[in-house]
């Protein structure tokens, strides 16, 4: 069995003639808390589709788990261990936060109900705001309920890697506050973890590793410490004033 | 360019019609005969009823299941005018036209306010009704027998008709008019019009937040598919000689609708290329027998299985990938003060003035208080910041003051004036523009005329003027473009201009919803959380175009939740908190105060990296 979750070696995403993401390698070690950060329009969320399988990568390849996935489709993905967070969270927004979850462990409902109560009492138990509100239309919960919600619907896959997509879109401070440390903490229990985050200040803080994409490239790559030292990143995505 | 693969099949369709009559002269045989001729004839009207289907369905993105009735009412308008008041032809037309456009309008109206299925289930109901009062009113309509007898077409004493003794000038009349009618689509389809029938099937939210009245730019997109319709029921009354209801069904419309989809709706020559192909097959399939109705259900599926946006739809799709992108795709820098942005930058309300003032603002859903009490002061030319924990109420205040929700108590003056109740597209024209938190872009439209469409107001050119394409239009539309142009450079978008809105990237969806807001010409711009999902240096070079808009008269509302740009771009921030207002201020004393602390920022340490200064 291989070290890494995940390993993309050369791989490239097209739009038609257009390519925006030209030949990424990456690699998420087992247990790893990885960050790719890069400015709007470098390719960062057309990667993760590819990763994801809702797209099918133009080149290179994908293995994850020690198989190769290149071109599989979502589904297959998620039967194999990913989950995916996406940007914008796409919560059912007419179902309840309970159904949101159920749906969550899609493929085991009717064999594993027993597992699956168990796993969203687990879940819950991370984001209590969310016991609170089970009965409730996720589209009635603020924004920042609705992101726990869709990493806890992610979590209830028994994902072994999970893939989050901005996980700081729209979301106060206060919120942040809070989410951060669960995903610390998850990763402490041994959850592999890529974070795809615009807010770079935050990504550099709480993960290992970080990858630095431009232009559908990786421009940088390393320990995040070294990574927030770079002039570079810290001309672009630190801001001069310095971090937040 | 898009519309090429269609222009190419239009111009053959157009050929080849304008020769038929004569074919015979050249092979030497019998060919057409008067009853091909008028089969022909039948098909080149029964195009110009699609055409105006098209507009309804293809770019206002409403459905009609009773175009049929509406073409039905043309067709009797034209006979009973033509029997029973003597009118001549002309005349007789011009009344099919205007008496079906007014009949649509009164059914669109009501119904228009909520897309989806409403309208078709009415187009239904109406079509059913019409046929009845056909078939019963025999004294009227003369039942089943129908209308006979109708006189013969003349123009100016000349009389018309499809026979060579004629020249075939019905025959080429008709041609004329589904000519004009392509005409009349194009040009209507290619200026604000068009763009806002689009942009209200796209985002009904962002077409009202640009000033385009929803309600009225539907009603029109079903006036004048109506009027079409009309028109060709009038020519195919003056054709066949007779009319009764048989004819009106709703299978025909059905047909009707079959015929824009299979040629692509949306696109200019679908409608006709449809008609053509549908009318030919319906032609051959009669050779089967019983087995027509299945043929044509398998022809149908089959077709829009390996087609399915249609003929024209799929072929300017296929042409359109192996055409060289006209995009560069290359992000420019922003902002970017060009030339000539004057016009929309230097806006201003009177300084000094309160340019929106919130007095005890409350907003309740049901049980549920969003926004209590709210008091808010906005000065003219400045920025003011709108924070507050998610779920706060801050976009419930931003839709009241933008026109979308209704206050339940309170009063909001907006440039010295009370505009409670107004609805949005009113308070747009005023000059109010807005953003909204998930983006509402016209994705399927290109990203230069998301631009386009938030010029809506601006153009003074009239609807005849529009579709006749006079100079005033076109000094209008060159106007408006090089604005567009010039807007899209200001956010550094110009190598995305021929991309369609929805393949960019989010931030950059940003940047195009800021510059279509800027199009509007606002003196207040609201914008809503419009750093979310941008990097520290896109979040810098979006403080600098606020701060440059407020420097140059401005005023701007701002929702936000980056900390560090509220403090540098706001002179003012409100804080909200479970709908009310915990603090008013200005920044550096808000950042010290123990309840925003408490409820917004959080008492713990914000995560950070050690950054040398």
């Amino acid at each position: 069995m291989s070290e890494a979750i995940l390993s993309l070696s050369g791989v490239r995403v097209a739009y038609g003639r257009i390519e925006a993401v030209r030949g990424v390698d990456l690699t998420v070690g087992r247990g790893a808390f990885v960050g790719v950060i890069g400015s709007n329009g470098a390719g960062k969320t057309s990667l993760m589709r590819a990763i994801s399988g809702v797209l099918r990568p133009a080149g290179g390849t994908i293995s994850f788990d020690g198989a190769d996935v290149t071109g599989q489709k979502s589904h297959q993905m998620v039967a194999r261990g990913l989950a995916m967070v996406p940007e914008g969270r796409m919560v059912f927004a007419d179902q309840s936060v309970r159904d949101n979850l159920v749906l969550g462990a899609y493929s085991r409902i009717g064999k594993d109900d027993a597992g699956i109560a168990a796993d969203i009492d687990k879940v819950l138990g991370l984001f209590p705001r969310l016991s609170e509100r089970i009965d409730q239309l996720a589209g009635t919960l603020s924004g920042g309920e609705q992101q726990m919600l869709a990493i806890a619907r992610g979590l209830v896959s028994r994902p072994k890697l999970l893939v989050i997509d901005e996980l700081s879109l729209g979301l106060a401070p206060k919120i942040l506050d809070l989410l951060f440390p669960v995903l610390t903490a998850l990763n402490k229990e041994g959850l592999s973890i890529l974070l795809v985050e615009q807010m770079a200040s935050y990504a550099l803080a709480v993960t290992e590793r970080t990858y630095v994409m431009e232009n559908g490239r990786v421009i940088l790559d390393g320990p995040s410490a070294q990574v927030a030292a770079d002039p570079r990143v810290l001309d672009a995505y630190l801001g001069r004033r310095g971090a937040a | 360019m898009r519309g090429r693969a269609g222009l190419v099949l239009l111009l053959l369709l157009a050929a080849a019609l304008a020769v038929f009559p004569w074919v015979g002269d050249v092979i030497g045989e019998r060919f057409p005969t008067s009853y091909e001729l008028r089969l022909v004839m039948r098909a080149m009207i029964l195009a110009i009823v699609a055409i105006g289907l098209n507009i309804l369905v293809g770019y206002a993105g409403l459905v009609s299941l009773g175009q049929a009735a509406l073409y039905g009412l043309g067709a009797h308008v034209a006979a009973l005018l033509a029997l029973r008041a003597g009118f001549p032809f002309m005349a007789a037309l011009a009344f099919s036209v205007l008496i079906p456009a007014a009949v649509g309008a009164m059914l669109a109206f009501p119904t228009v306010r909520v897309r989806g299925v409403y309208l078709a289930v009415i187009t239904i109901a109406f079509g059913l009704v019409f046929v009845n009062i056909l078939r019963e009113w025999v004294g009227f309509t003369g039942g089943a027998s129908g209308l006979v007898g109708i006189p013969r077409p003349t123009i100016l004493g000349e009389r018309l008709g499809a026979t060579r003794a004629l020249n075939f000038n019905y025959y080429y009349l008709i041609l004329l008019f589904l000519l004009a009618a392509v005409g009349v689509q194009a040009a209507l389809v290619r200026s604000r019009y068009g763009r806002a029938m689009r942009a209200a099937a796209q985002s009904e939210n962002a077409a009202r937040a640009l000033g385009i009245n929803v309600v009225a730019i539907r009603t029109l997109a079903f006036s004048i598919s109506a009027g079409f319709a009309g028109l060709g029921g009038a020519l195919f009354t003056n054709l066949a000689l007779f009319v009764n209801y048989e004819t009106f069904t709703f299978t025909t419309s059905i047909e009707l609708l079959l015929m824009v989809i299979l040629g692509g709706s949306g696109t200019l020559a679908g409608p006709v290329v449809g008609t053509a192909v549908l009318f030919s097959a319906t032609q051959f399939l009669q050779g089967l027998g019983q087995w027509q109705t299945f043929g044509y259900g398998v022809l149908l599926a089959l077709v829009l299985f390996v087609l399915p946006r249609g003929i024209v739809g799929s072929l300017q799709r296929l042409m359109h990938r192996s055409v060289a992108a006209e995009t560069s795709r290359e992000t420019g820098h922003w902002p970017n003060w060009v030339e000539g942005l004057g016009p929309v930058t230097a806006r201003h309300d009177d300084a000094g003035q309160s340019t929106l003032l919130a007095r005890d603002v409350t907003l309740r859903f049901g049980g549920l208080t969003a926004v209590n009490a709210v008091n808010m002061d906005v000065r003219a030319g400045t920025v003011h910041a709108l924070i507050g924990p998610n779920g706060a109420g801050k976009s419930s205040m931003l839709n009241v003051v933008s026109g979308f929700y209704r206050a339940t108590s309170g009063e909001v003056s907006v440039f010295g004036e009370n505009v409670g109740g107004l609805p949005p597209y009113v308070l747009a024209r005023r000059g109010i523009a807005r953003t909204f938190q998930n983006t509402e872009l016209f994705g399927q439209m290109t990203v230069l005329e998301n631009v386009l469409v938030g010029q809506h107001p601006h153009f003074r050119a009239t609807f005849a003027e529009t579709v006749l394409r006079l100079p005033r239009f076109r000094r209008e539309e060159r106007a408006a473009l090089a604005e567009a142009r010039r807007l899209l450079d200001f956010v550094g978008l110009s190598g995305f201009a021929g991309e369609e809105a929805r393949n960019l990237p989010f931030g950059h969806q940003r940047r195009l919803e800021i510059a279509r807001a800027l199009a509007l010409r606002p003196k207040l711009l609201l914008l809503d959380e419009p750093a979310a999902g941008l990097t520290h240096g896109e979040i810098e070079d979006l403080v600098a175009l606020i701060r440059g808009l407020a420097d140059r008269g401005m005023t701007v509302v701002l929702v936000e939740h980056h900390v560090d740009m509220i403090m540098a771009v706001s002179d003012r921030v409100t804080v909200l908190d479970y709908g009310e207002v915990i603090a008013d201020g200005p920044p550096s004393a808000i950042q010290s105060n123990p309840k925003v602390i408490e409820a917004y920022f959080g008492n713990a340490k914000l995560p950070g990296v050690a950054v040398p200064a």
